[in-house]
């Protein structure tokens, strides 16, 4: 018994250990945010503020202009892409889950088939933009390029086929028609896998950086926030060029550590706010559970 | 029963897809003009491509591509980079922290405790890489960083970690773990879940401790979630995302020997122009990488045939 109480001591210091290191650089990032940038340049980075000072949120929420642009844009992208991606993968997954379905084989082949092979970056960046006339000035990649996922087929195909049979039998006896069942029948029973994937594509248009990267760098308008953020993080100039685009005349004096930290806090809310709902079916297994189809 | 009621029963029966197949047709046209289409693309790996005389126009030239690749004095490293890392990852990370970390889980019984452990490793998971860059960037900045500081505390000398090649491979791992071992170890967690309980009650009654359980009744029942991860993972050793490569050394040439990997050779081959020698690279790996599956998917069935993936 007493082995015991060692035993588990030393599991719990191991994950409260842990617990730190998850949580300890988000918390840097707020105290950074809220320092004064002198103090900065001064001692660099450090735990404790010597006083807090909100000149860097001021001076987002005054001049933000690009931050803000980038902001509701991204929000837009990553509120209906997703929506629209469920809507795809769940009609897809639908019909590869009932026995009665003929094209079931090739179909589940031509998925299979897509896993293995794939254009890769350079081929699919000249098709979509040469041949399809995407990226650029026409924005309809942010929904196209992650409007289906094998992987999410399948996660909604394995829940589909663990919803009963006689259920769906019974609505068909009684007059049915397929779609009938699906929006009926099928859909009301499906509601804790279609926001998982719903909220997780969230989130992951919320964090996409590349669309932008690879097929809007010259568009500033079609920016999402993180390849906004991407950009200030990796050049100052490019913060201070679009801090002088709103009118900041003297950027020498601008707080560009701070602000930066500023943005990087405002652009984590999202995640952070939707993180408990998707956390809570994660840890269900909801989301993983039924790994393999 | 005649023939022609016969007849028309087969095809009421397949009437019957046709509500189905509508259910189908805007992934079927997605997965075909969006991801077998582009496939074709393919072709540019063996040509000398132009933007301005496009896909067609542009002319053979036949295996140049790759020899101009594979001459190049970094086509070592690139894949020295890119294997290396993705296989040591999956190896370190998805298999043993992840089942480790799943194990000790398993062992925190208070709900609370469990719970807080569980969320607080999820949440660097569902953070962006900018973000991580932007935690990077506090530790290593060279003038800032907290790492620096803690250095020329004890009187060392500071180090200039966006310049300095050999500190990479620690760095990248340490941050690759760090945000991926919640999400690694949950596919373990959910399937310690799943096994009878009994079992470990059963041989706590024959006298065994935690530890004998947890190497003769958990680590077992782990295994074939593992070849399900291994699978998944498998085929990614030769290309893996860019990310992680790309945001946390904040794209630094300095260090390219340690951070450049196939996939942000490729990112940075599009940037520059080269679209043919990355063509070639890119086809390169997607036919190792084909290989590496088939021969991963052959080596499980052989060993449980169940948890193949086909």
């Amino acid at each position: 018994m007493k082995q015991n109480k060692a035993y588990m001591a030393v599991i719990h210091t191991i994950f409260i250990l842990l617990t730190l290191s998850f949580l300890l650089p988000f918390i840097i990032i707020v105290i950074v945010s809220i320092s004064p940038e002198s103090q900065i340049t001064t001692y660099g980075f450090q735990l404790i503020p010597q006083k807090i000072d909100f000149t860097a949120y001021g001076l987002v929420l005054k001049n933000a202009g690009v931050l803000f642009k980038s902001i509701i844009w991204t929000l837009f992208i990553s509120a209906t892409a997703p929506a629209l991606a469920v809507m795809v993968n769940a009609l897809m997954a639908y019909p590869l889950a009932r026995n009665d379905y003929s094209l079931r084989k090739p179909v589940n082949v031509l998925m299979i088939v897509s896993m293995m092979f794939s254009g890769g970056l350079i081929p699919t960046y000249i098709i979509y933009t040469q041949v399809y006339h995407l990226g650029g000035a026409n924005p309809m990649l942010y929904w196209l390029s992650s409007l289906f996922s094998v992987w999410n087929v399948i996660l909604f195909r394995t829940f589909f086929k663990g919803i009963p049979a006689e259920l769906i039998e019974s609505a068909t006896i009684d007059g049915a028609t397929q779609p009938q069942v699906l929006f009926h029948v099928v859909a009301p029973l499906s509601k804790s896998i279609v926001s998982i994937q719903y909220f997780t594509s969230v989130i992951a248009r919320w964090n996409d950086y590349q669309t932008s990267l690879i097929y809007y760098p010259n568009n500033q308008e079609y920016w999402t926030v993180q390849y906004y953020m991407q950009t200030i993080l990796q050049s100052v100039q490019q913060l201070k060029a679009s801090l002088e685009m709103q009118g900041l005349r003297d950027t020498s004096e601008a707080p560009v550590t701070t602000l930066k930290y500023a943005m990087c806090v405002i652009s984590i809310i999202p995640v952070f706010i939707m993180f408990p709902y998707v956390q809570k079916f994660f840890s269900k297994g909801i989301a993983v559970g039924s790994v393999k189809g | 029963m005649t023939n022609s009621q016969k007849q028309k029963n087969k095809s009421l029966q397949w009437l019957k897809n046709v509500p189905y197949f509508l259910m189908q047709v805007p992934g079927l046209l997605w997965l075909v003009l969006f991801h077998f289409v582009p496939i074709f693309g393919l072709v540019i790996a063996f040509k000398d491509y132009k933007y301005a005389n496009g896909i067609f126009g542009s002319a053979w030239n036949g295996l140049d591509n790759f020899k101009t690749f594979f001459s190049a004095n970094y086509a070592f490293r690139i894949f020295r980079n890119t294997i290396g890392y993705n296989l040591i990852w999956m190896l370190l990370v998805n298999l043993f922290l992840g089942m480790l970390i799943a194990i000790m889980l398993y062992e925190v019984r208070n709900k609370i405790a469990n719970k807080i452990y569980q969320t607080s490793m999820l949440i660097p998971y569902f953070v962006s890489y900018v973000i991580i860059a932007y935690i990077g960037f506090l530790f290593l900045s060279h003038d800032n960083g907290l790492l620096n500081q803690l250095i020329k505390s004890f009187g060392g000398k500071e180090i200039y970690w966006y310049y300095e090649p050999k500190v990479w491979p620690y760095i990248l791992t340490f941050f690759d773990a760090w945000k991926n071992i919640g999400m690694a170890s949950l596919y373990y967690y959910a399937a310690l879940l799943a096994i009878d309980p009994c079992l470990f009650e059963s041989a706590s009654l024959d006298g065994a401790g935690r530890l004998r359980q947890i190497w003769y009744i958990s680590v077992p029942e782990l295994m074939p979630m593992a070849s399900v991860v291994l699978i998944s993972k498998v085929g990614g050793v030769l290309g893996g995302g860019m990310d992680i490569f790309y945001q946390l050394p904040m794209n630094s040439s300095k260090v390219y020997e340690t951070t450049e990997t196939i996939a942000t050779y490729l990112f940075r081959g599009l940037a520059s122009g080269s679209i043919s020698t990355s063509a070639a690279v890119g086809f390169f790996q997607s036919v190792i990488g084909v290989i590496l599956l088939l021969i991963t998917n052959r080596i499980i069935r052989k060993i449980s045939p169940e948890n193949a993936m086909f």
